[in-house]
């Protein structure tokens, strides 16, 4: 699948079959981030599809 | 997984780690506001408060809530002159304002220094931004709010927790006893109120999401070398391992701060502009001459 980072503004292509899988593969700590499928927050543990539209949004901004 | 109060798909979890839909995430998150403001008697209906606004998703947030619920709020930016950075929140702050019909106060380095921070930078590269940046925020947000009773900022658990972290890391003692969810308006201060105090940057996060507040999230190109930054992903790693430890480090500071014997610095008054002042001029007045006029 394909995956935004938001604090890239960037995509990448990652295999993972659950939120937390996908956390792990790019090394994020899941304090740092939260997760969005097909434009709604889910939680690492929820289940992810092929053809989901997911998004690593960043915690930390301003500053 | 499903919302422990209404099987509704969860989208995030309570401090205890009680999963949460949507909507009863909202109301969890403005419940533990409203809280924090009645338990610490932060704020009265009838004062006239300032909201310190950065124009990001924590001052935005306490912003939009504590005028929802009919306190009588002005909002306060302090524009840096950071490009790319401020201008950007900036507008987003303007409009966000407009929509809610909340009075706006934009103050700038440029008109009240003679220069703004990218200007600073670009004649001192030996100068850390955040340095100069702390001081002249302070400065102006304390003379901004002068004729406010109130000055709320939006300073979230994440925040304070590392500056707790900090604190005690470079042995600033005297910083200790200053911190909390008030901080009283004694030597001349407006006494400065934080809602937020025990809503993590996550929560705040996914708050501001959920509500869908019209902004972009961006980063202060200036934060990224910081050592807050540091502790931040240290204090995260800590969360994810044991969730709570963030909310049960900062409650235990509070509790431990209040027995720390610090030695208090005398206030006096700047001789130049006249703000209280530790030294005979203050840090701002010693960094516009040595910064901006020299």
């Amino acid at each position: 699948m394909r995956v935004y980072l938001e604090q890239k503004n960037s995509y990448v292509n990652a295999k993972a079959s659950t939120g937390k899988d996908l956390l792990e593969q790019l090394g994020f700590c899941s304090e740092d981030v939260i997760l969005t499928c097909n434009g709604k927050i889910i939680l690492p543990e929820a289940k992810l599809k092929e053809s989901d539209d997911v998004r690593v949004l960043s915690v930390i901004s301003g500053g | 997984m499903r919302c422990h109060k209404c099987k509704n798909t969860a989208v995030a979890k309570s401090t205890e780690q009680k999963p949460l839909c949507e909507r009863h995430f909202l109301s969890y998150f403005e419940g533990k506001v409203k809280k924090t403001i009645s338990q610490f008697k932060l704020l009265k209906k009838n004062e006239r408060i300032a909201v310190a606004c950065s124009g990001g998703k924590d001052s935005v947030t306490v912003l939009v809530l504590l005028h929802q619920w009919g306190y009588k709020v002005t909002a306060l930016l302090i524009d840096e002159g950071i490009k790319n950075y401020r201008d950007r929140t900036k507008e987003e702050l303007e409009r966000i304002c407009k929509t809610n019909a909340i009075p706006l106060r934009v103050v700038s380095y440029k008109e009240k220094f003679g220069s703004s921070l990218d200007g600073i930078l670009a004649k001192r590269k030996d100068i850390r931004a955040c340095t100069v940046c702390g001081v002249f925020r302070r400065t102006l947000l304390h003379r901004s709010s002068k004729h406010f009773d109130v000055l709320v900022t939006g300073h979230n658990l994440d925040d304070e927790a590392q500056a707790a972290l900090m604190n005690l890391f470079k042995g600033q003692t005297s910083l200790l006893e200053r911190m909390g969810p008030r901080s009283s308006g004694e030597h001349g201060f407006t006494s400065r109120v934080k809602p937020l105090y025990f809503c993590t940057e996550k929560e705040v996060r996914t708050y501001s999401f959920l509500r869908r507040f019209p902004l972009s999230y961006v980063e202060c190109p200036n934060a990224s070398g910081a050592l807050r930054m540091e502790f931040s992903h240290a204090l995260n790693q800590l969360e994810s391992l044991q969730p709570g430890s963030k909310l049960h480090f900062l409650r235990n500071f509070l509790k431990n701060t209040k027995k720390l014997h610090t030695i208090t610095t005398a206030v006096r008054h700047c001789a130049i502009c006249g703000d209280p002042s530790s030294g005979a001029t203050c840090k701002s007045c010693q960094f516009q001459q040595q910064l901006v006029n020299a």
